[in-house]
Parts: structure tokens; C-alpha cells; sequence
């Protein structure tokens, strides 16, 4: 059937190959396609919900700056977390905001400022990994956090 | 590298011979760190102290060894590994990802139950040690579910839409602050990855999961396949092209 829609569209055109093989219009198809996936799937989505019904939403575009918060890492009292941000730029780097609030302290390694990062070589490889890890301790006086870089 | 935050400087950075190392997480008393690292393409997890000495090879295998967590008694890491399933190396066969404990004082390693299907990543311990949390795509989606160490049960803690996902598959999404009770994860959410967080997150925690309730969406696909796209327009198309109906798939 798409041998015959390929075909006939390249002499007819698309609407008159659909229709052709078809018998139905593509606004029509659109629609049947529509109520076919909602029928689908819609039943299936009743339970679900959203996170805000069930969490507070604490680093998100709207709270602290940046597009992406990867990697979460709590401090154990939960008043400070680590992760992974972009600042609604190009690069990835590792910050410490506020474990309630969300509201950002500050960076805590820039990856164009890691000397291994700055090696062109290590340079692709190095941010994947960067952008997995980040660990914060258990231990007090003072958080401390262990990143691979 | 150890970040001593408030100071704000570099306490240490350690240089240990793999050739790569991740997911780094601290020892219960803060002296030592567990985390997964690379030697000759295979993953298995290592302790080493603070101040970089004592390298300890906890696995030796090809088994993929992957983000470990120190429990809070300090006697064993839960870890996620495709052993204990379908993996074969000699038929080049992975086992889907399941949650494992090694015993740090004997070395044995325990795979946990109820771990047959989908992904299992990320495990992080509940403040008391007596439950696991931990990443499953068990149900098509992504969400957070808790192993109870004590009845061996599956719970599912969440259900949302969209997921608690990264950007890779494998990137974790999961954090537990033990004094604090509070859980954070990453929700993928408008195209955007944001953070969460929630306070006693067991108390998300209903009857044991028994398995999707819905009909997985796979075979759904395949019954509409049978059902619409192909049968019935089929016939009339036929009729209605002057080629026939041999260009068409069968």
C-alpha cells in the first residue's frame, strides 16, 4: 500500500494518492488517526498525574535559572542540593541551590575552567561523564560534594 | 574531585588508574566513596578512601555494575546489574537491568526479587535501611518504586504521565536526604528536565505492585494494526486502483 501511495503520488499527487489508495481524504485520515490514538490511550492515562500533584516543584525553568536540572544530589539534611544546570546556556555545570526553595547559591565547578576538560582530546568525553555525577556526603561539619570530572 | 562546599575550594582530587569512573557516593560515616569505574570497556564498583588511598575492587565480572548506593548501617551497596537474568555472553545476551545488594564483609552479592521486567536503576536507600527506592519502567513509564527489604514487595511510590527520566537512559534521577526524609527526582516535563522534591515519600506507598493493570500498550498497537489499518481500507483500495493490489504489502 505505501508502494501504491509512493507511486501514484508522484504522478497525481499526494492528496489524489492518498485517496486513491485509501479512499479517504488526508483531513479525514488525520482524524481517524486522532480518534484511533486517543481511544488507544486515553483510558490508559486516568491514573496518572502530573508531579506537582504529589511533589513541590524545586528547580524548574520557572524557579532557577536554566532549562535542564540533571543529576540531583541532596545534601543529607536536605537543605542544599547539588546538580548538574545549564543557566539557559551552552554549558553544563555543577551548582548548589537551595534543597526547599530552589533558589540557586552558586556554581560550583565551571566545565570550561576543568583543566582536564580543557583538553580537546578528553574534551567530548569528559562532559559526558561530568554530566552524570554528583554525589554529596553524609558527613558534617561541612557538605561536601565528589564529582568525576 | 572533592568539592568542600563551605569553604568553597577543592579539598582533594583523586587520580585512580582506570579508565573512567562514575556515579560517586559517599560512605555512611563520609570516609570513604563507592562508584562504578571503567577498565578495558567493563563496569565494576570500587571503594576508595577520602583521601585516595585504599583502591578496592568490590566486582571483578562482565557484568554491568552501575550506580551504587551505600547503605545506612555501611554493611552493604545496592547496585543495579544485568546479572541474574537473560544475560549471556556466549550469545551476546542482556538481561534487562535488576537491583542488586552486595555485602561488603562477605562479598555476596543478592539479587532482589520482583525484578523480572523493564529497567531498574538508581536504588537509594530510605533513611532506616528497611526499603530501597529506586527507577523502574516496568509499567511503560518511568516512575519511582520502593522494595520493601522486609515482606521482599514491590511498591510503586508515583504514576506520573511523562516520567522521572535524564537525558540518557542510565542517568541518574534519583535522591533520598536520609535526616531530612525527603525525596528529589528528575521529571521530564514540556521538553524540560526539572527537579521535584517531596517530604516521607513512603507515604506515597499502597498495596503491593502486581503488575500493570492496563493492557501493555504494545499489544494494543497490534490489535489496532489488525483491526483498522490494514484490513478494512485495504479491500476497498484495492478495488478502487487500476494497477491492482500487488505493489502493496502483504
Amino acid at each position: 500500500m505505501i508502494g501504491e501511495i509512493l507511486q501514484s503520488s508522484a504522478t497525481s499527487g499526494l492528496e489524489a494518492a492518498f485517496k486513491r489508495a485509501l479512499g479517504r481524504s488526508l483531513e479525514d485520515l488525520s482524524n481517524d488517526w486522532r480518534d484511533a490514538i486517543q481511544t488507544t490511550f486515553l483510558p490508559q492515562l486516568g491514573d496518572h498525574y502530573r508531579a506537582r500533584r504529589i511533589a513541590q516543584p524545586t528547580l524548574t525553568r520557572r524557579r532557577s535559572r536554566g532549562r535542564i536540572f540533571l543529576a540531583p544530589a541532596l545534601t543529607p539534611d536536605g537543605k542544599d542540593i547539588a546538580f548538574f544546570g545549564d543557566e539557559g546556556g551552552f554549558f553544563v555545570d555543577l551548582w548548589l541551590a537551595d534543597g526547599e526553595t530552589g533558589r540557586v547559591k552558586r556554581r560550583l565547578v565551571k566545565s570550561t575552567q576543568n583543566k582536564q576538560l580543557r583538553e580537546p582530546a578528553l574534551h567530548q568525553f569528559g562532559r559526558a561523564r561530568f554530566l552524570q555525577t554528583a554525589a554529596t556526603s553524609r558527613s558534617p561539619p561541612s557538605a561536601k560534594t565528589a564529582t568525576t570530572s | 574531585m572533592i568539592l568542600d562546599v563551605k569553604r568553597g575550594q577543592e579539598e582533594r582530587r583523586i587520580h585512580v588508574g582506570l579508565n573512567g569512573l562514575q556515579t560517586p557516593q559517599w560512605s555512611p560515616d563520609g570516609q570513604q566513596l563507592v562508584f562504578t569505574g571503567f577498565s578495558n570497556g567493563f563496569t565494576d564498583l570500587y571503594t576508595i578512601n577520602r583521601d585516595g588511598t585504599g583502591l578496592r575492587r568490590l566486582t571483578s565480572d562482565k557484568f554491568a555494575d552501575l550506580h551504587p548506593a551505600w547503605s545506612p548501617d555501611g554493611k552493604t551497596i545496592a547496585f543495579v546489574t544485568d546479572r541474574g537474568g537473560a544475560t549471556d555472553f556466549d550469545l551476546l545476551r542482556f538481561g534487562n537491568l535488576r537491583i542488586a545488594l552486595l555485602h561488603l564483609e562477605t562479598g555476596a552479592i543478592d539479587m532482589l526479587g520482583n525484578m523480572e521486567i523493564g529497567k531498574n536503576i538508581n536504588p537509594q536507600w530510605a533513611p532506616d535501611g528497611r526499603s530501597l527506592a529506586f527507577v523502574s519502567d516496568r509499567t511503560g513509564i518511568n516512575n519511582v518504586f520502593l522494595y520493601d527489604m522486609i515482606d521482599g514487595q514491590i511498591y510503586q511510590l508515583t504514576n506520573m504521565f511523562t516520567g522521572v527520566q535524564g537525558i540518557t537512559p542510565l542517568s541518574p534521577v534519583l535522591t533520598w536526604a536520609p535526616q531530612a526524609d525527603r525525596m528529589a527526582f528528575v521529571y521530564y516535563e514540556d521538553g524540560q528536565y526539572s527537579v521535584y522534591s517531596l517530604e516521607n515519600p513512603r507515604s506515597l506507598r499502597r498495596a503491593p505492585y502486581r503488575g500493570p493493570s492496563a493492557q501493555p500498550v504494545v499489544t494494543l498497537l497490534q490489535a489496532e494494526a489488525r483491526d483498522t489499518l490494514f484490513q478494512a481500507p485495504r479491500a476497498s483500495a484495492c478495488n478502487n486502483v487500476t494497477t491492482g493490489c500487488a505493489l502493496g504489502p502483504r
